[in-house]
């Protein structure tokens, strides 16, 4: 079965944006634990 | 002073920019509104204070200016004044005791706020340039643009001079996909800071309580945090610049992978390891070859100068002075190396060389220990580097 090239882009633009997705949930359940940017300068 | 992140005005300036700087396209009012938004962090962060953060940048630019149009001694003299009060600067941020001591200990804030490290490192690009006359008008608006942007503050990239003057003054148009690429840069940053890094900190570190082969395991995790934690900012630099439509280096390139110290500076701050090169190493070494000084006796001057005040940029410590050192050897130790399996495996030879998988594995092996073990020479507290 061959995927045409707009349904490709589709479907790597939903992943993408899946992965953010899940990426940004996690970031929320990590910072109610605390604070961790505590910049130091450089 | 330690700012949130989370909390600080930074996400705010951000989702500015994109709003105010997507549809302008006329290249002097970009600038300034650029100007504007960098400015406005430095006042939300530091209130009136931040004016004094901006008459530096003023000063920087002037004497910039000044150097550009009068060269000879006079054009030699302010250099040296101007090189002589940011050293000043530098030395009073990183041993902030002595400011205090100096009654001058308000300037620290001031200075750990705006990342004076990366700063100055931009202000001798500024003042380098006046001096070879490749000055660019870039007036008050350029010069806090260049100086003081306000996504690479806290931890670099550092942009060079020569790209940030050759960039366009209106960029062009992201695509839908490129926006998306950029957003996911920042989520991905957010993620290693927030997510990875804090799991590698929480799980591994013991602050240096345990004693026999954790504390070596403890080490390894400890490059890995700073590795996750580093890049991560420049992630989200890199993203934002992307949004913003500012030219903002790459500062990491899997370093993990590098196969030798020399390919492992080529991928770890990147933008630090480009300033050096264009600032110190290749002049010292193009001064070096005028004076007649064999190749590889140039090459360990130069290297080993160069890595000590690169050990001296990053604090102003004993440990730091010989951990810049360390490096220098290893550098030395690689550039010889190199030049010897040149020389006698031949051209062919040498390509057989580095195509060979399992001399790739352990070389790479290699480069990671000699890194991990050079963080025991500064006792690297487990924190943020940003």
């Amino acid at each position: 079965m061959s995927i045409s090239a707009p349904t490709k882009l589709i479907l790597i633009r939903l992943l993408k944006t899946a992965w953010i997705a899940i990426q940004l949930a996690l970031i929320l359940v990590f910072m109610q634990r605390g604070s961790f940017f505590f910049y130091q300068g450089f | 002073m330690t700012i949130d992140l989370a909390q600080s005005p930074f996400w705010l300036v951000v989702a500015a920019a994109v709003v105010v700087l997507t549809p302008l396209t006329h290249g002097g009012g970009r600038r300034w509104a650029l100007a504007l938004l960098n400015a406005s962090l430095l006042f939300l962060l530091l209130r009136t204070w931040a004016l004094v953060i901006l008459a530096g940048a003023l000063a920087a630019l002037v004497l910039a200016r000044i150097v550009g149009r009068r060269q000879g001694l006079v054009g030699t003299a302010l250099l040296a004044l101007g090189s002589i009060a940011l050293l000043a600067l530098f030395i009073i941020h990183k041993r902030p005791e002595l400011a205090s001591a100096a009654h001058a200990g308000w300037l620290s804030p001031l200075l750990v706020a705006v990342g004076f490290s990366y700063v100055s490192l931009r202000v001798i690009e500024l003042w380098r340039a006046a001096f070879e006359e490749r000055l660019e008008k870039i007036g008050l608006a350029g010069a806090v643009n260049y100086l003081l942007p306000f996504h690479m503050l806290a931890a670099g990239p550092i942009q060079s001079y020569d790209d940030f003057v050759a960039q366009p003054a209106v960029p062009d148009r992201l695509s839908f996909d490129q926006v998306l690429d950029a957003v996911g840069r920042i989520v991905w940053g957010l993620f290693k800071k927030y997510v990875l890094a804090h799991c590698v900190m929480q799980l591994g570190s013991t602050s240096w309580h345990a004693s026999g082969p954790y504390h070596f395991l403890e080490l390894h995790l400890q490059y890995l945090y700073l590795y996750l934690d580093f890049s991560a900012y420049s992630d989200i630099a890199v993203g934002v610049g992307t949004l913003i439509g500012v030219l903002t280096p790459e500062n990491f390139n899997h370093p993990y992978l590098a196969r030798n110290i020399t390919e492992f500076w080529e991928r770890w701050h990147i933008s630090l390891s480009m300033w050096l090169r264009r600032n110190l190493f290749m002049p010292m070494q193009l001064a070096m070859a005028r004076r007649d000084v064999g190749p590889l006796t140039s090459a360990v001057i130069a290297i080993g100068i160069t890595f000590l005040i690169c050990g001296a940029w990053h604090a102003l410590t004993v440990g730091f002075l010989f951990w810049g050192l360390y490096q220098a050897a290893g550098l030395i130790v690689c550039h010889f190396y190199g030049t010897m399996l040149r020389k006698y495996l031949g051209g062919p030879g040498f390509k057989r060389y580095h195509a060979n998988l399992p001399i790739r594995i352990v070389s790479t092996i290699i480069t990671i220990e000699f890194f991990t073990y050079s963080l025991l020479l500064v006792g690297m507290p487990w924190r943020s580097t940003w």
